[in-house]
């Protein structure tokens, strides 16, 4: 997803121009190598806004902006490094999460095998099982659009 | 009554995967985006874990979106597992409310309107000007 200037709302532009002032301020301050500095590529940045369901706010960019930067030097896990990406990154990179779509399968399977159980337990069963497999599937787009947006982030790193 | 499936057992989630899962379905509960917290927390309460948590939540995701039968079944459920937790019980009262049901609502939100946390007793104060 790449900002089109032009059709936002009046108050997102002056958040975009005030993240955009400051994410100059801090790629001079950083001193990056030429050809970094030219001009934000803010279109990775509004992207995992987008995932991370909020509102386009200059806390939200800046912060990203912070941890872009953080892993451009190899110190993304420093101090005050965006807390609430924390969850979603979590999502996408360790653990049993990761495996949504086998887990989706399981859920799935179980849920089509409960018919010896009477039927109220049967009923409960298979809500149950609706629900969680409902669960999994908004954790596995979440993840897939995170995994997007950190493909993006480290083609970005690699310049 | 044990459950007839073990879905934490299938799925093979411990306690942290449960709690990042948790976690990110209250940004989306923080952030405003009911519907998708919904999903995350009906799914979380069907896991069954010991936390009153999940059920809590979702009594305050349904009062949001407006379906006051379901906020007050799950404000009924946390209850059962934890019994005075206030702002659960204000979630009941104004679910009580919203299904016009205020003989039960307006003793609730007095008992309220005394509690020592001032925030949770102004909400049952102005629900009590309000309806009574």
């Amino acid at each position: 997803m790449v900002i089109d200037r032009a059709n936002l709302p009046p108050e997102a532009y002056s958040d975009y121009a005030s993240a955009t002032r400051n994410y100059e301020e801090n790629l001079s301050s950083l001193k990056l190598p030429k050809g970094r500095d030219a001009g934000p590529d803010l279109s990775h940045a509004a992207r995992a806004v987008e995932v991370f369901g909020v509102e386009m706010k200059v806390p939200w960019l800046t912060k990203l902006m912070g941890l872009f930067q953080g892993a451009r030097f190899g110190k993304v896990d420093r101090p005050g490094a965006f807390v609430k990406l924390r969850s979603p990154l979590f999502l996408a990179s360790t653990g049993p999460l990761q495996k949504t779509e086998a887990a989706l399968e399981k859920v799935r399977a179980a849920t089509s095998q409960l018919g010896d159980l009477p039927s109220d337990l049967q009923v409960r069963e298979i809500e149950k099982g609706q629900a969680i497999s409902h669960l999994l599937e908004e954790v596995n787009v979440r993840k897939k659009m995170v995994e997007e947006v950190i493909g993006t982030m480290n083609q970005y790193l690699r310049g | 009554m044990a459950p007839a499936v073990d879905w934490m057992e299938m799925l093979g989630w411990t306690k942290d995967q449960i709690q990042e899962v948790r976690q990110t379905g209250f940004q989306f509960f923080q952030d405003g985006r009911f519907e998708t917290a919904r999903v995350f927390f009906e799914g979380l309460a069907a896991l069954e874990t010991d936390s009153p948590y999940d059920a809590q939540l979702l009594s305050a995701i349904y009062l949001e979106l407006d379906d006051n039968e379901k906020a007050l079944l799950w404000a009924e459920r946390a209850l059962a597992k934890e019994a005075g937790h206030l702002p659960t019980l204000l979630n009941r009262a104004k679910a009580l409310l919203m299904l016009q049901r205020r003989g039960e609502a307006l003793p609730l939100l007095e008992k309220l309107a005394k509690s020592a946390d001032l925030d949770l007793a102004r909400d049952a104060q102005a629900l009590l000007l309000a309806y009574r």
